[in-house]
Formats: structure tokens, sequence, C-alpha cells
């Protein structure tokens, strides 16, 4: 209890719904006493100032969204009280919230340690760096046995090419995840999946050659493996599921965000990205996601916002979505998030693996080979080609084998066959790679439908806020334009605002 | 809400025209809601007796969530004034247009705060890394984060 309503005790203080004029002080608009459609308003501080709810909420969240202005967002700029916002808040969405800082965190550690990392090593150990993890990531992707067979452990044996194109491995995954308007995980999947095709080793290129042969030869009389379906029309239609899945990603964003249904067209993918090392804003994750795709502007993209907007009408919250901060956290987690990318799927395609043991039709889906198949490994291994290259390999190998030469023909026949379906080592190993593509994709979706759920709660919690209202204690009902007279409490009461 | 923003910009122009603007500063042009125009010059005694400053507000449709670009105009008829919180580009170091914006505030109230500004310096100098700023400055002030302190300035050059 206050003491100015302790004085009063005929009569409680005066509250909003007694104000003859009411004047957001956001907006500045005027509300009479009785009016046909009011809207709702608070007054949720000590001193006279009053505002629509939906223009304070807004208010808030603006300024929520930089760390340097969210000081002022619960603070009644006149008499500073602290405002006492109410919304649902459930423990999930809390700990979502949580855990996303805590990823952010460990970003932040990621792009610090990174960081240190390039300036301690010279370009020769980030070389190195690059090249070992491609190879473990082609590792775990391929699966140890098949990497084996095609590399082998030991990297004194590797080919210039192995060297050359392993450290492109990690720089592809971190390119793809940069948003650049093209489905270009398209790049890793190929990098990883033409080792279907092409044996960098010179030791392990004869073998394939050897291989293509039999293979070649072997080919017009048994049925194509159907399933799994071979890299390279993976590597083909990806660009099309990759943009289908996004197409439909965006559009359920978008009614989990909006409430309603996006246009079908979407205007294009522009990025653009705001480097913003010093200020890391991203105290909440999901929600600042729903708030730049609400109706309020960061200020910082503002003009360039402004320019879209006339470019292509309205939908503000697109152009926000697709400006991207990039800060030391985002940095650190679209890094890790990219070099842990082989891992995820090997982790969850073993798990899928796991579970094939107890479904039969997941069996099937992913083509489990249980008995590693001899042939593939019984090639004489110890040879090495001389000259000549692949064409030559494949001669000297008919030779060997006591086939006719397949000629220029042929050998374009086969090395078309060995690009669309991979030599026969491939199409006859345990296809790791299949299942470690599918548990990515699993581990995706799954990735996604956690977002969106987060960020429903998230547009939950906005939307049920509300602010704690008060009645005007403390001040003289003389200073309030009031619809009834009001008993004056007397001018010896001080001002005692509520907690 | 662009809606927002028309709507209580017009009201702020009707207020304007109806109850007047604060003596020594005068409406030169409001003719869109993107950017007004105002004179402004300090009363009484101080070092900027006598001068004329024209004063550029821009506005965004996230007024009023979050401040106006406020800046002095520098043309042949007007030049910014000298003073420590002032850049010769006409940019303001100040805080209640960045971090201490709130929606109570208005143009008259920035008016006003200007105006008390140049009425209480004390000397006519240039703020701290004026020409370093000046050259690498981006046209809209508020893509500069300044650290606002009581007597420098240190704007910190991060977005672009």
């Amino acid at each position: 209890m206050t003491s100015a309503a302790r004085l009063s005790p005929q009569k409680p203080a005066p509250t909003i719904d007694d104000l003859r004029v009411r004047l957001c002080y956001v907006c500045r608009e005027e509300e009479e006493h009785g009016a046909p459609q009011p809207k709702r308003w608070v007054h949720p501080c000590s001193c006279t100032l009053i505002a629509h709810e939906a223009c304070l909420l807004q208010w808030i969240k603006s300024a929520q969204e930089s760390r340097d202005r969210s000081k002022n967002a619960l603070k009644c700029p006149q008499c500073g009280a602290r405002y006492q916002l109410e919304s649902h808040n459930p423990p999930i969405l809390r700990l979502l919230e949580a855990l996303n800082r805590g990823i952010s965190r460990a970003g932040t550690i990621v792009t610090v340690a990174s960081l240190g990392g390039v300036v301690v090593t010279c370009a020769g150990g980030v070389y190195l760096l690059l090249a070992s993890y491609g190879g473990v990531a082609l590792k775990e992707y391929l699966g140890r046995r098949y990497f084996t067979f095609v590399l082998t452990d030991d990297p004194n044996s590797w080919s210039w090419a192995t060297w050359l194109s392993l450290p492109l491995i990690p720089i592809s995954l971190i390119l793809s995840r940069l948003p650049l308007g093209t489905p270009s995980p398209t790049v890793p999947s190929t990098m990883l999946l033409l080792w279907s095709a092409v044996t960098p080793d010179e030791a392990s290129s004869y073998f394939a050659s050897h291989g293509i042969l039999r293979y070649a030869s072997i080919w017009p009389l048994t049925p194509a493996p159907l399933w799994p379906p071979s890299p390279t029309l993976i590597c083909v239609c990806y660009p099309l599921v990759h943009s289908l899945y996004h197409a439909a990603r965006r559009r359920l964003t978008h009614y989990v965000t909006e409430g309603r249904r996006s246009p079908l067209l979407l205007p294009p993918n522009v990025q653009r990205f705001l480097w913003a090392f010093g200020g890391d804003n991203g105290q909440h994750g999901a929600r600042i996601d729903i708030m730049v795709q609400g109706d309020v502007e960061q200020p910082d993209v503002q003009q360039e916002r402004d320019r879209e907007q006339r470019l292509d009408g309205e939908n503000n919250g697109e152009a926000a979505e697709r400006t991207i901060r990039i800060t030391g956290a985002s940095l650190g987690r679209l890094l890790g998030g990219a070099l842990v990318m082989p891992y995820i799927a090997s982790a969850f395609g073993n798990a899928l693996l796991g579970l094939s043991r107890r479904s039969h039709i997941l069996r099937t889906i992913l083509a489990v080979k249980e008995s590693a198949p001899r042939t593939a490994y019984q090639w004489e291994m110890g040879f090495t080609p001389k000259d000549g290259g692949l064409v030559g390999a494949i001669e000297r190998a008919a030779r060997r084998e006591g086939l006719p030469a397949p000629g220029i023909g042929g050998t374009l026949r086969i090395l078309l066959r060995l690009l669309t379906f991979g030599h026969r080592a491939w199409i006859e190993s345990d296809p790791v790679w299949w299942r470690n593509t599918l548990g990515l994709g699993l581990f995706i979706v799954l990735k996604d439908v956690i977002k969106v759920v987060h960020l429903w709660l998230a547009k939950q919690e906005l939307e049920s806020r509300h602010l704690k209202n008060r009645d005007f204690a403390g001040i003289d009902p003389k200073e309030l334009d009031l619809v009834h007279p009001w008993p004056s409490v007397g001018s010896n009461i001080s001002v005692a605002p509520r907690s | 809400m662009s809606s927002v923003y028309m709507r209580r910009l017009g009201k702020e122009l009707m207020d304007i025209q109806c109850d007047g603007l604060p003596e020594g500063v005068r409406l030169l042009s409001a003719d869109n809601m993107q950017s007004w125009f105002f004179t402004i010059q300090v009363l009484g005694q101080s070092l900027y007796e006598g001068e004329v400053f024209a004063l550029e507000f821009r506005f965004d449709n996230s007024y009023p969530f979050s401040a106006p670009a406020v800046l002095f105009v520098k043309d042949r008829t007007y030049a910014p004034p000298i003073h420590p919180h002032v850049y010769s580009n006409g940019h303001i170091c100040a805080s209640i247009l960045g971090d201490d914006w709130s929606p109570s505030l208005s143009v008259t109230a920035v008016c006003i705060t200007l105006q008390s500004m140049l009425a209480s310096c004390k000397e006519k100098k240039l703020p701290p890394g004026n020409d370093t700023y000046v050259r690498t400055a981006p046209d809209n002030p508020k893509k500069t984060r300044f650290v606002y302190e009581d007597d420098t300035c240190d704007p910190l050059l991060c977005v672009s």
C-alpha cells in the first residue's frame, strides 16, 4: 500500500480509464473517453505518460534488438520507472533460448580459437590443416573401408591430385554454408561423391581402371543397380531437392511467424552481410529473427532496406530475413557448423545403420551390404602404371585380361559409365556414403524442425506480452484531464511510486 | 509500421504549424515525409551569437521507434557550427540521436536539445579526430556508432 492510497481511503487513485483524452506518447494519437472502438491503453509507469499497448510493445521490441539501446527498453523515458512486462514464457522456450545462447557462446569460442589458429600457423600449416581435415572428413563420409581402399591410410602414397582436392573439401563445406543465393552445397556433395568415379592416387587409378574394364565387360549382362541412386544422379538432383526443401521451409517459417501464407513467389535471394564483430546483438536468437521479420526495422540496414522495398514493393520482413549479420558468434557457428557436417552425417548414418538392424524396410532403403565384396578388394594390388594415363591403363589392363582393346569409342563409353555409376569397387562396397547422406538430410530436417518450433514458441511469447497497468497514485488528480471530477488528495502527499 | 510513422509525422507537423516552434527555431521546409529542414540559432549570450545554422531531419519508416537522422546542413548558405560534438560534415554526436532515443522525444524536442547543446558550449573547436571521421564517414550519420562521453566523441565506424 502506498501512502497516497492510505490517505484517500474514500476513493482509489484514478486509472487510465478515467482520463478524458488519452494521448499515446509513441504514435501521438489521441482518443476521447468513450471512443467507439477503443484500443488497449496502458499506463505502465509512475508519471503521466500513457501509450497504446501495441505501440509500447513495438518500441520495447525494437529497442531490445540492439544491445546498446536495450537498457532503455523497459524504462519510462520521463520518470524512469521500470515497465513490468508479463508474458507467457514456457520453460521449453527458456531452455531453447539458453541453448541458443550457449551455442552462440560456443560459436564465439570457435571464432576466437580459429582466428588464433590462423594467426599462429603459417600458410603451410593452414594448408595441412585443411588437407588433413579433408581426409578425415572424407573418411567419415565414405566409410573407413572404402577410404582405405581408394586412398590408403598412408599420406605418402597420395598423389598431387589428392593433395589438391582434399583442402578444397573444408573450403567448399564452408562456402556451402554461406547463403550466396545458389544451392551451393552441390559443390561439397560433388566433391565428396566424385570419389565414386575418380581415384586420384596413381596406384589406385590403376586398380580403378582395371576395375572399370571388368565392370565394363560385365556391365551389359548385369542389371544396373537402381538403389542406392548413383552419386552422379544425386549431384544432378541435389539442386532441385535443395531448392524445393528451402522453398518449403521458408514458406513454413513464414506461416509460423506471420500467421499467414506467403506469396508463392518470394523475392530473389539477395544477401548482404553486415560485419558487426564489435556488437553482437544475438541476445535472443529466435526473437530477433521474428522481430526483423516483423514490422520493426533495424536502423542499421534501414537505407538499403528502403531501396529494396521500393524495388520489390512490400514485404520488408523478407528483406530483413535476407540480411545477415555477421558477428563473432555467428561466424563461429558458421565455421563450426560447416566443418562438423561430415561427422554429423557419419553419426546419423551410424544411427540409421543401428536402426536398420530392426527394420527390414530401412535396411532396404539404406542398401546395407553387410558382407564386404571380395572382388573389389581382390584386385592385384602392387602394380603401378608406368605411363599412358587412364586410356593407356585401360588398354594395358585389357591386354593383360586377354580382352579386345576397347578402342576410343569403348573407352569413352567406359568413362561415361564410370562417371554415371561409379566404378565397380564403389558399386560393390557397402554404401556408407548413402546412409551418411540420408543421415545428414535427417539431421537437417530435425534441426529445421527444432528451429521452427523455437520460432513459434518465441512468437507466442511475443504475442502474449502485456504491460502491467498502474493507477495514477501519487499524481494530483488536478493535473489529469479526468472525465469525472476527483477528490483532491491534497498536496502533502509525497510521490511514492509503486514497485 | 509505416502507418505509425506517417500518422505520427503528420501529427508533429500539425503541432508545429498550430503551436509553433520554440524561439530561435524556424521551419525551412517540410514538403515530404522523408526530410525536413529547420534553421536554428542560439538565443541570448553564447559563442554562436548571430550565427544561423540549418538542420536536416531524415525520417524513415522506423520512426518513432528509432531516432531520425539529424545533421547540420553544409552548403553554400549554411555551415555546421564549430562545436566539440559536431563534425565538420554536419554529423552530430548526441546520445539522444542514438542509444538514448525514445519515442517520447520529437522533432521539436531534438531542436531544443541541440539548441541547448550549442548554448552551453565553452570553446569553439572541432571534435577530436574530425578529419579522419569526415574522410571515412558514411552519408547517413545513423550508420556511425558513436561512443557518448561527457566531453569527447568517439565514432566507431562499424557498419557500412
